[in-house]
Parts: structure tokens; sequence; C-alpha cells
């Protein structure tokens, strides 16, 4: 199973079909940098006989800009909005995983997604299981698409 | 469907019978603040019945504690370590709240456990989320458990 590529096509496909964007995936992360820094990050479980998460982490700044992608309008500061914008990605690139990997035989049902903002956190995901992170950029925003899967 | 009297019991079994803590139950529970400050929290996702999440927020201190009763050891900083108890404490007090949404009809399944801490950060998503959080004590302090779903 190669989550780096699942991960890829469906971000380029949730930018390009629903934000009309195109985004560019670059090499997966060979280290995580675990902390982050005036950055929101959406998580969604993946529930079911094989279980996971995916996590899109954005420096708030990208954050607004893809929440003007969402809404057609400016966004100048994190808000509501923008939390609200940036658990929806996350929970359309889960979902189109999800049919991805429902198509190799996985029984996936998703959790709401839950969104994390602050000035200096560090999101993880401990366990045993496989997981990778891939870094996306746009014009001239840069954010990273992680998942976990048993 | 989670109110507090499905939280409570679930969340003090699995403190009194597989981390061997004594807690106390707040009857009135403070609000969750809306930042979190200088603490630890453990996110895990479920879904079937109905979609929603589990988490809880511990203050560094109450973390460390929690951490070193599930591990044996004397925990004195956030490590890796205690991160990964904190999931594992989620993954246990999700799996308790599942059993007895079980017993109530209502099957779920759990995702795996996501970790969040720092010096101030906040939880949130899904406003259109039910909520129900509940306040507990331990002797080295207060910590929440905070449910979200919906349907």
């Amino acid at each position: 199973m190669n989550l780096a590529q699942y991960i890829v096509e469906a971000t380029q496909e949730v930018f390009t079909t629903m934000l009309m964007e195109e985004v560019s995936a670059g090499a997966p992360l060979e280290t995580r940098n675990e902390r982050f820094s005036d950055s929101i990050s959406s998580i969604v479980g993946m529930a079911g006989a094989n279980k996971g998460a995916v996590a899109v982490h954005s420096p708030v700044n990208v954050a607004c800009r893809i929440t003007e992608l969402f809404l057609g309008m400016e966004v100048e500061s994190l808000d509501d909005d923008v939390k609200d914008a940036m658990g929806e990605l996350a929970n359309m690139i889960t979902g189109n995983v999800k049919g991805k990997l429902e198509e190799q035989g996985q029984d996936i049902r998703l959790s709401i997604p839950t969104t994390v903002d602050g000035d200096n956190y560090t999101v993880e995901c401990p366990g045993k299981h496989e997981g990778t992170i891939v870094p996306f950029s746009f014009q001239d925003c840069r954010f990273l698409v992680e998942i976990h899967f048993e | 469907m989670f109110n507090s009297s499905i939280i409570a019991p679930a969340v003090r079994e699995i403190f009194e019978f597989m981390i061997g803590m004594d807690l106390t139950v707040h009857a009135d529970s403070s609000p969750l603040p809306g930042y979190h400050l200088n603490s630890v929290s453990a996110v895990i996702g479920f879904s079937g019945a109905t979609r929603g999440m589990v988490a809880i927020h511990c203050p560094e201190q109450v973390a460390l504690a929690i951490s070193s009763a599930l591990l044996d050891t004397n925990e004195t900083e956030v490590t890796a370590d205690v991160r990964d108890a904190m999931g594992e404490v989620a993954n246990m007090v999700a799996g308790g709240i599942k059993a007895a949404a079980t017993e109530q009809g209502a099957e779920l399944e759990l995702s795996i456990p996501t970790t969040v801490c720092g010096e101030r950060y906040s939880v949130g998503g899904f406003p259109s989320a039910k909520k129900t959080a509940v306040e507990f004590s331990i002797k080295e302090g207060n910590f929440f458990v905070e449910i979200r779903y919906v349907g």
C-alpha cells in the first residue's frame, strides 16, 4: 500500500475539483518535524476494521489563503471560518483516501474533524502503524498532509 | 447520548482498574478552556452509530502523574513516552465509552489516537457537533474528558 501516493492523489483531486487550485506535491519527508508554530492542524480519524488518521498541518497564513479559496472572500486572520475550512479540507482529503482504500478492500469509517491551533505545539500519532507526511505547495504557500494507517 | 452519566463512570473505571489512580468527578464542571496552557491532550476519533471524537485534556503535571502511574515510572518531563502513554489513556477511555455506548445499543469503532502538547493551543472543530465535557481531579490537579459527536 503506497500511502504517500494516496495522499498525493487525494490532496490534488480535492484542490483541483473543490478549490480550483493546482497543488504540487514534494517527496515525502524523511524526518518529521513534530513541532508547529503559529499553525493549524486538522485531524480526521479513520475507524473500522482498519484504523488510522489523516492530518493537514498548515501555517496560519496559508490556512487563511486556503479558506479564501473555499469562501471566495478575503480572510485576514485565524477565525472560526478558517478553523471550519481546514476541518472541511481534512474531511474531504480523508474521504478521498477512504474511497481509495475501500477499493483495496479496506473497511473504513470517518470521525468528525478535530482542529488544533496554537503558537507552539506538537501533534503526533503514537503507536505502531505505517505513516508518511507529504509537503504540498501552491503559489507561495506550503502545507503538509500526513497519514497513519494500521 | 454522551452525557456525564456515561463519561464519568467509564473514566473512573479506567483510572481505578487499569491505571491504578483514584479520581474525583466534578458534579459541576468548569467550562472547558478555549486554549490549553502547558498541557497535553490526546484525541481519538470514532464512527459507527454516530461520528465524533473523545479527548482528554491534562495540564502537564497531571499528564506526568497519569503517565507515571500507567508506566510505573517517575516521569518528570513531557517526553515521547509521556505523549505515547497519554495516547494509550485516550484509547482506554474511548474504549470504556465505546463499551458504555454498546450497552445502549450504539455500536462505535475507534480511530488511532493523536496527541497534542504545547504551551498554548486550542482543540476544537466541527462547530455543529454536540459537546459534553466532564472535569476530574487527581491530587496533582484537574483534567477534562470531552466528547463531541453528531447524529
